[in-house]
């Protein structure tokens, strides 16, 4: 995990979790700074060039810690939220709508883990919502070894059973996982496009194979784990491409003992769409016929009947009651 | 291809310091001007004068009188500096670069691996104490506020070279002396200029009109929408390696603008299809002749 330079936040400087964070990041620069705002919200950023070499920011968070969680996101449909103690991720997707949302790629760590938590349990008491989604904004496990994520959130979760912790990745750290006692509220989701499509767009993600491999390990020790196949992007073999993807996923892994499987196509925000294109003019997959509604933009060559057919075929692998749709 | 070839603007405050760079680079001076020199290798030399209001100055005029400002060029201010901790001769590159007299700071993209780096703070005087673990300059404020109103942020970039420590005091920084420190320096500015052409010429390429837009757009009378259309189908042939097919329809006859663009329009539909999923349910479609769909268009 290399960073081109570590900025930290004055307020923070001094405390115990990041002064461990930069023990663990060795011989860096490092930068102090008032806020992380006069770094990422800068104008004038280009996301493709920073992501070249991108800075990790270490920075305290204010204001909403805990969010309501898009319509259609996750496996509760409705009433859940979302936290992200980090921003942007290691990885390189070229569909990943994090490229259209921020000025900058460097990657923002907030290091007020109990604050969030603090305000989980506020949420929680107030709105009865008892669904947490991590990795919204980020790969929850891909920067593990630095953030510590685990040591923190696993045992606040252990202690409140009646809360579930969705934790999203696409990574094959769960070393820290397996130090644990499997937690029954705490689900890890790896999300998963075909081979042909992870080679094309998705760069520095660890293969399919191994990621596979993690999850089995996790699913061996007992814990809950989830597959979204997301996103879908049409193509004319995307169905023999998720054929072959869901005989690997579930030869791998144990289908009866899966958390939740879902399905989620393609889709952007139009303005994120927009910022991607003119960042990216070159990539094929943003320059395909796409089709507008309600300030999303989706693929012209996908749709409702494509995605009914790869239920169809996921459904024979997989009980309905496991299955939802991403929104 | 691009009207201006420049890819880096080289600022530095004084001659003895462009001096180097002006052998180093084969930089001729532009238009009699003794204060702004260029080469065919894509580097631009500005000589400003020393202190903040002199590079202000300077780099304003420079725009306001030159050629208007581009976007897509990158900026390098290579100087010399004190440093209370660093030896006469070592080099760094700033990553914070603060003005002494307010306090206030900027942060230079770390982009550039492989170097030094630093916080360097700009003083109004020559700051002779050094009392914190930076470089002491005149200049890298001023030039980084001027300049990242003229090129992409992350490419304005600032070198010092260590010419005076608590223990080799200004008295000893001499026109021989600086010639000397960029000597030995000079291989590292090359490689860092280098670099720096590397990162501008790929922004340009990215933000260039593709060849084949400027060809229609001078065929063609196009309103400013229809230039942002067609620029935009441009890419998207290119991005889809259509080129062949940009270029039949090109060369083809169109009544107008807009006929042109909407025969770019239904290539590219019609090679979306092509990609698109398809069940059995639409190949029966379409082998019935079926299966048209609406299809909105993102250019």
């Amino acid at each position: 995990m290399n960073f081109s330079s570590v900025y930290i936040e004055e307020e923070i400087a001094e405390t115990e979790r990041v002064t461990d964070i930069l023990e663990r990041l060795g011989d860096i620069p490092k930068i102090r700074i008032e806020r992380y705002g006069e770094i990422f919200n800068r104008a004038g950023q280009n996301f493709r060039l920073q992501k070249q070499a991108p800075a990790l920011i270490l920075a305290k968070k204010h204001g909403k810690k805990v969010l309501p969680a898009p319509e259609g996101y996750g496996f509760e449909q409705g009433g859940g939220f979302y936290f992200s103690h980090m921003l942007n991720c290691l990885y390189d997707c070229r569909y990943c709508f994090l490229q259209g949302m921020y000025r900058s790629a460097h990657y923002i760590l907030f290091t007020n883990y109990e604050d969030f938590m603090h305000d989980i349990l506020g949420q929680s008491a107030q709105a009865g919502g008892n669904v947490f989604y991590s990795g919204y904004d980020c790969d929850s496990l891909a920067m593990e070894p630095v953030s510590g994520f685990c040591d923190s959130f696993i045992p606040f979760f252990a202690s409140r059973s009646d809360m579930t912790l969705e934790i999203r990745t696409k990574s094959t750290q769960v070393r820290k996982l397996l130090e644990f006692d499997p937690l029954p509220n705490c689900v890890v989701a790896m999300s998963f496009t075909p081979e042909a499509a992870a080679k094309r767009w998705e760069h520095r993600v660890p293969a399919i194979t191994k990621r596979l491999q993690a999850m089995r390990k996790l699913q061996q020790a007992g814990w809950p784990v989830a597959i979204r196949f997301e996103p879908v992007i049409a193509e004319p073999e995307v169905e023999n491409n998720y054929e072959r993807l869901f005989q690997q996923v579930f030869a791998t892994l144990d289908g009866e003992l899966l958390h939740s499987v879902s399905l989620g196509e393609f889709r952007l925000p139009t303005g994120f769409h927009k910022k991607m294109v003119k960042l990216y003019p070159e990539e094929g997959l943003l320059a395909r016929e796409t089709i507008s509604s309600d300030g999303m933009v989706s693929l012209a060559g996908g749709g409702e009947r494509m995605m009914l057919a790869l239920e169809s075929r996921l459904l024979t692998h997989v009980n309905g009651s496991r299955y939802y749709r991403c929104g | 291809m691009l009207d201006d070839p420049v890819l880096i603007n080289l600022v530095v405050a004084h001659g003895l310091e462009a001096k180097p760079l002006i052998a180093l680079f084969d930089l001729q001076p532009k238009e009699d001007s003794d204060k702004v020199y260029v080469s065919n290798s894509g580097v631009r030399l500005i000589v400003t004068g020393m202190g903040r209001e002199n590079v202000e100055y300077s780099l304003a005029k420079w725009v306001e009188t030159k050629l208007t400002a581009r976007q897509d060029t990158a900026w390098l201010n290579v100087g010399i500096a004190g440093h209370r901790n660093l030896d006469v001769g070592d080099t760094l590159i700033a990553n914070k670069i603060i003005s002494g007299p307010d306090n206030e700071s900027v942060f230079p993209t770390p982009i550039i691996g492989g170097l030094r780096t630093s916080t360097v703070i700009t003083m109004d005087h020559p700051e002779l104490n050094y009392p914190e673990d930076a470089a002491y300059d005149m200049e890298a404020f001023a030039f980084w506020r001027s300049a990242v109103a003229l090129g992409p942020l992350d490419l304005v970039q600032s070198y010092k070279i260590v010419s005076d420590n608590p223990e080799s005091s200004t008295d000893k920084v001499t026109p021989i002396f600086i010639a000397e420190l960029f000597d030995s320096a000079i291989r590292e500015i090359e490689h860092l200029v280098l670099q720096l052409k590397m990162l501008a010429e790929k922004q340009q390429s990215l933000v260039s009109d593709p060849p084949a837009f400027l060809n229609a757009k001078a065929s063609y009378r196009l309103s400013v929408t229809q230039e942002i259309q067609l620029r935009r189908l441009c890419h998207r042939f290119y991005a889809l390696q259509m080129v062949d097919s940009l270029e039949v329809i090109l060369s083809a006859s169109h009544r107008d603008s807009r006929a042109l663009i909407d025969a770019l329009h239904a290539e590219l539909g019609h090679a979306d299809e092509n990609s698109a999923w398809v069940g059995r349910e639409d190949l029966s479609q379409l082998e019935a002749g079926e299966g048209q769909t609406e299809r909105d268009q993102a250019s």
